[in-house]
């Protein structure tokens, strides 16, 4: 991946979204904002997927993030006024200035770290859908990683009584 | 001429078909439900504007389009705005990965008819279709208006319950054609009707269509918008152009939801009698021809069920999607799965879903009359 | 079982498509009114051509709405407007007041109001929604004693 493909414009377009709106969640008072930040990184974690060859991981992260992220969305809702949802607390970073500068270093770092990261991981010269086989992902998930697959779906499942004791409890 | 300029020049003459047809679905849909509802009603519908009425939308549409654009006090500005566009825009990129005609062969090229063609396609209709529940719930949000909050937040809890249901079904297809690739299910389909899923997935296209008609929010599920108890539901506070694109969303997405049903469970583009495509443009105008004939019969039973079913209640709906659609999905899955894996016949799979469904048909009417005669 | 059901139901609406309309396409088409339908007012004339009025307010003072103003002035014996003493000189009904009810035309002594077959009454101001004897009379070539072909509403 050269530094001055459109691969890498592409890249840089997504990662510097995805670290913005990271921060705007972490630092927004606005909930709902913050919510809605949240959809925008995954969705251009989703993006940077596609870019490293699996259509698959990026499209699960739509499906599955997208859905998660709304119970967010309705929780902050349902359990904040929604006139209200404005949650005040003063910020550290009231600051603006030297904060902006200190997360455009972070920012400008991180590009340069990952890309020599993804240059000697991944020499990928264009899209290749037709070469990722679904089948492919499948039979490695039930081999090769089965392990962790188990435990993250008996995780998945822990939570699942977890939840359904808390709800019970009331 | 260029081969990247060619690339790009077909690609945009086939996002610019695929957008003209969803979108120019819409007039045409909304004229043919008020049409089909009227004569329902024992009365003629739009008649006035044009020859039996068929430039009524469009009068509409100019009227709609010289409104005021009214931004009530208090709404969050920028979601507000937002919204519409929202739920638009989910639905149009839905559409490019539905395959609208067979490969054609133009000046030596194959140009296969969708616009996105991967292995992925319909996965990726899932994912981008989810999007468009963010519009609604934001619209409902941002108006500052306990109704519309309250339309947005049924259609969020509906989308939920009903897009597990909705992808569970489909997983039974994906098993026995063994692919996510929505070209290769259409030709899986092809040579004559006794091919198509729905006789290979009968329980599976029942589940699905339940599920697709919560998902456009159409009416026996159209909660988010019952507006006898939420007075407009999300979009009380919209009006001019910004209401239109939610009403726009709702038919084009009755129309994308349709021609994925048709393309699924009814053979896509194949002509319901064995046909062999070739490569000419005309075979490819034959394709689009029965896909478009198709996703009118589907649209017509849309409307025929608005016309018929009265709106459920929202523990009602819940129940429906939660305690019956649900394991129903499940059910389909495993027998699918096991009969796949012992290899059997086609027509036994569909024999056996058939027979569930009637079976859990008669299951749940047991059921559903118990329980009115306990209440009474 | 649910899904017979569910077909009866929709056989019914799928039958209803094809039935005969029952819409009346109002503006060329019509319906025929009841005899009885109480429309706007009408004032009647005797054969002879004079009014039936003889401005005795009984109307107005039965006008639940308070709709109906009237001024009465004495007749002239040589010209009479009316057979009796006095005569209507200004005869006025607020449209947009009047409901319709029909009591005028009960109260009336002389047959002279009476509630005629007219109901598309819109007007884009509420002035025009005034009417006087001008748009009320019985026209004189109209034929006179034409009332009977409206016969008094029976109410209660």
């Amino acid at each position: 991946m050269r530094l001055l493909s459109l691969q890498y414009a592409f890249y840089a377009f997504l990662a510097t979204l995805a670290i913005l709106s990271a921060a705007y969640v972490a630092f927004s008072r606005k909930t709902v904002y913050a919510v809605l930040a949240l959809v925008v990184a995954m969705l251009s974690l989703a993006g940077i997927f596609l870019l490293i060859q699996s259509p698959f991981a990026a499209l699960i992260q739509v499906f599955v993030y997208a859905g998660a992220i709304l119970v967010l969305f309705l929780y902050v809702i349902m359990l904040l006024n929604p006139r209200q949802a404005d949650v005040t607390i003063r910020s550290v970073f009231e600051n603006r200035g030297p904060f902006l500068a200190a997360a455009g270093v972070f920012v400008a770092g991180f590009f340069f770290l990952t890309a020599k990261w993804l240059l000697t991981v991944y020499t990928v010269e264009r899209f290749q859908f037709e070469e990722f086989s679904l089948i492919e992902v499948a039979s490695r998930l039930l081999t090769d990683y089965l392990l962790p697959f188990e435990l993250t779906s008996i995780l998945l499942l822990m939570a699942i009584i977890g939840a359904v004791l808390i709800a019970k409890r009331n | 001429m260029n081969e990247f300029l060619l690339d790009t020049l077909i690609i945009v003459i086939k996002i610019g078909v695929v957008f003209g047809l969803v979108i120019g679905s819409v007039p045409v849909l909304v004229l043919a439900e008020r049409k089909v509802l009227g004569w329902m009603q024992v009365r003629p519908g739009p008649n006035r504007v044009g020859p039996w009425g068929l430039l009524q939308t469009l009068v509409d549409g100019a009227k709609v389009f010289f409104k005021e654009n009214i931004i009530p006090d208090g709404v969050e500005p920028l979601t507000y705005r937002l919204a519409p566009l929202l739920v638009i825009l989910p639905v149009l990129i839905a559409a490019s990965v539905i395959p609208f005609g067979p490969p054609v062969k133009i000046a030596g090229r194959e140009i296969p008819l969708a616009i996105a063609d991967f292995d992925l396609s319909l996965l990726f209709f899932f994912a981008v279709a989810t999007l468009s529940v963010y519009g609604i719930v934001l619209a409902g949000w941002s108006s500052n208006n306990k109704w519309s909050l309250m339309g947005g937040l049924r259609s969020s809890a509906q989308m939920f319950s009903y897009e597990i249901t909705l992808s569970l079904s489909i997983v039974g297809i994906l098993l026995t054609s063994g692919t996510f690739r929505l070209t290769a299910i259409v030709g899986q389909q092809s040579g004559g009707f006794w091919h198509w899923n729905v006789f290979l997935q009968p329980l599976g296209f029942v589940l699905f269509l339940l599920a697709a008609i919560a998902e456009v929010n159409r009416t026996p599920f159209d909660l988010p918008e019952a507006e006898s108890e939420l007075t407009g539901g999300f979009h009380t506070e919209y009006s001019g152009m910004r209401f239109v694109m939610f009403y726009m969303s709702e038919y084009s997405s009755v129309f994308v939801m349709s021609s994925l049903i048709a393309t699924l469970f009814f053979g896509g583009y194949n002509p319901p009698f064995p046909y062999t495509f070739g490569t000419s443009w005309f075979d490819g105008a034959i394709g689009l021809f029965w896909l478009l004939a198709k996703i009118g019969a589907l649209v017509f039973f849309f409307i025929w069920l608005r016309g018929t079913l009265p709106r459920l209640r929202y523990d009602e709906l819940m129940m429906l999607g939660w305690k019956i659609l649900f394991p129903l999905a499940f059910l389909n899955l495993i027998f699918t799965a096991i009969l796949v894996a012992l290899n059997w016949p086609g027509w036994l799979l569909g024999l056996v879903g058939a027979g569930a469904l009637v079976l859990t048909d008669l299951v749940v009417s047991q059921i559903l009359w118990r329980r009115r005669r306990a209440a009474g | 079982m649910l899904l017979v059901e569910l077909i009866k139901g929709f056989s019914v609406t799928l039958r209803h498509m094809f039935r005969r309309r029952v819409t009346v396409q109002y503006p060329e088409q019509r319906r025929r009114d009841a005899p009885i339908f109480r429309g706007r007012h009408r004032l009647q004339r005797y054969a002879d051509g004079l009014e039936r009025c003889v401005g005795c307010a009984l109307c107005a003072s039965v006008c639940p709405s308070e709709a109906i103003y009237l001024e009465a002035a004495e007749n002239d014996p040589t010209n009479p407007v009316s057979p009796g003493e006095r005569y209507a000189k200004v005869y006025q009904i607020h449209l947009l007041r009047c409901i319709y009810c029909g009591f005028c035309e009960e109260a009336c002594p002389e047959d002279a109001i009476v509630m005629g077959p007219e109901y598309e009454l819109a007007a884009d101001a509420r002035a025009k929604c005034v009417i006087s004897k001008k748009d009320m009379l019985t026209p004189r070539e109209a034929g006179f004693g034409d009332y009977e072909t409206f016969p008094a509403p029976r109410i209660g």
